[in-house]
């Protein structure tokens, strides 16, 4: 092996155990590195409760776990990117079961804002645009209407 | 090379601060995150205003991983550039760290391995991106929670080394500097000893926090004495230095903002001594 594929592979190896819980290499103080993976992820998931701070109040106290166990499995790109891995979030635990009304109307405040675009990223959307779902436990129907110039009315 | 036009005390620019920053006096400079900006289109109008202003902008990447056994992709190096010429920044900073390996993204600035091998890959690394760069490369120390094993050599030698090996600018962040003290008994002094004024664009302040007797460089706290301390070592040693604040979250009111960044302008007067006095007067 070339000493850059031995840099790439102790590289690879580091990148492997901070973001999906590899064994720590040799050599490195795995406390360290473990405090270093916690500190990301705290990180990221102080973003996304600020950006959708219904996942907060609809979650409650799982809000941590259930948000730390899913980001495990979905490692983050280049920047924390709080829109984008709240969305992505909310469509794990709408798989698990009815989401909580609060985060149901959450998310199609979202989409009714924001569409996809290339390489994961969301863009905001342009013009009128009506949107309407039936949520939740009780599937209730939610209405969102996206009027010219960007005003937004939603119902209930 | 130090920075033409790069002077005084500036502030990374952010969306939350976008209205503090607009009325703010006396401000340097402003940095901004590559990776926050649209990849095409106009440039936000704040930012377009900035620039009017006459405000010096510098484009700060956190994605190009130039410490990465790899080279860095001509894809971002493209994106970087046209950004670059897009914003009429002045500088490009980016990281002496790696962001990803084997395709996956780590989220973290990692440090890289302090070896004769890395040194080499970095050279080569920086050279490159300095070809596909419109603008001079400042690159910065980061701040690691950990090291790698058995280094070859101490963190200011490594510094000392990428500027003697390369022609890229040193972006000291004086708060990473200080966590390394903390966390790892990093000598600051031989750091600062190897800092010419010559080849520093830039310095960086950030606040953080002690957390499980660990130093966390969080940019989303206070910013604590130590960093001020090195910061007027610094100035003691090169004179009054282009300086700015990093606050990324739990932005605070905008007096706190304001004595935060006189703060920093405190300490390079302190630092500096007559000699920030002397050049008041030859230019008011």
């Amino acid at each position: 092996m070339s000493a850059r594929a031995h840099l790439a592979q102790a590289q690879a190896d580091l990148v492997r155990a901070l973001g999906t819980g590899a064994p720590v290499p040799a050599g490195f103080d795995p406390g360290r590195v473990e405090a270093a993976a916690r500190a990301l992820l705290d990180k990221r998931r102080r973003l996304v409760a600020k950006t959708w701070p219904s996942l907060v109040t609809g979650l409650g106290a799982t809000f941590a776990t259930r948000f730390d166990a899913w980001a495990r499995l979905h490692p983050m790109t280049v920047e924390p990117r709080p829109l984008v891995d709240g969305r992505a979030f909310v469509e794990s635990l709408r798989a698990e079961g009815p989401l909580p009304p609060d985060v149901a109307r959450a998310r199609l405040a979202f989409d009714i804002r924001w569409r996809p675009a290339q390489e994961g990223e969301v863009r905001a959307r342009r013009g009128p645009m009506l949107l309407v779902r039936r949520e939740g436990a009780a599937r209730q129907i939610l209405v969102a209407l996206r009027l010219p110039g960007g005003h937004i009315r939603m119902w209930p | 090379m130090s920075i033409p036009g790069l002077q005084g005390v500036g502030i990374g620019w952010r969306r939350e601060l976008a209205h503090v920053i607009d009325r703010m006096p006396d401000l340097g400079f402003i940095e901004v995150l590559a990776e926050h900006l649209p990849p095409a289109g106009p440039v936000p109008t704040p930012l377009l205003r900035l620039r009017e202003r006459g405000v010096p902008i510098v484009l700060h990447a956190v994605s190009l991983g130039l410490g990465s056994a790899e080279p860095p992709s001509p894809k971002r190096l493209e994106w970087l550039a046209r950004l670059a010429e897009r914003l009429g920044a002045v500088c490009i900073s980016e990281h002496l760290a790696f962001v990803r390996a084997a395709g996956i993204e780590s989220g973290h600035l990692l440090p890289v391995p302090r070896s004769d091998l890395m040194l080499e890959v970095l050279e080569e690394n920086i050279h490159l991106a300095q070809a596909a760069l419109p603008v001079p490369l400042a690159l910065e120390n980061v701040a690691s929670l950990f090291e790698w094993p058995d280094p070859a050599f101490p963190e200011a030698e490594l510094l000392r080394a990428v500027l003697t090996r390369t022609r890229a600018s040193l972006l000291l962040d004086v708060a990473n500097l200080y966590s390394h003290v903390l966390n790892h008994g990093t000598d600051a002094d031989a750091v600062l000893d190897i800092v010419p004024r010559e080849r520093l664009a830039y310095v960086h302040v950030a606040g953080g926090v002690r957390h499980d007797g660990l130093y966390h460089d969080t940019h989303a706290h206070p910013v604590p004495e130590g960093p001020l301390r090195l910061l007027g070592a610094l100035a003691a040693r090169l004179g009054p230095v282009p300086v700015m604040l990093e606050r990324d979250d739990h932005f605070p009111p905008e007096d706190v903002l304001l004595a935060e960044l006189a703060s920093l302008r405190d300490a390079v007067a302190r630092g500096a001594g007559p000699r920030v006095t002397a050049t008041h007067e030859a230019h008011p």
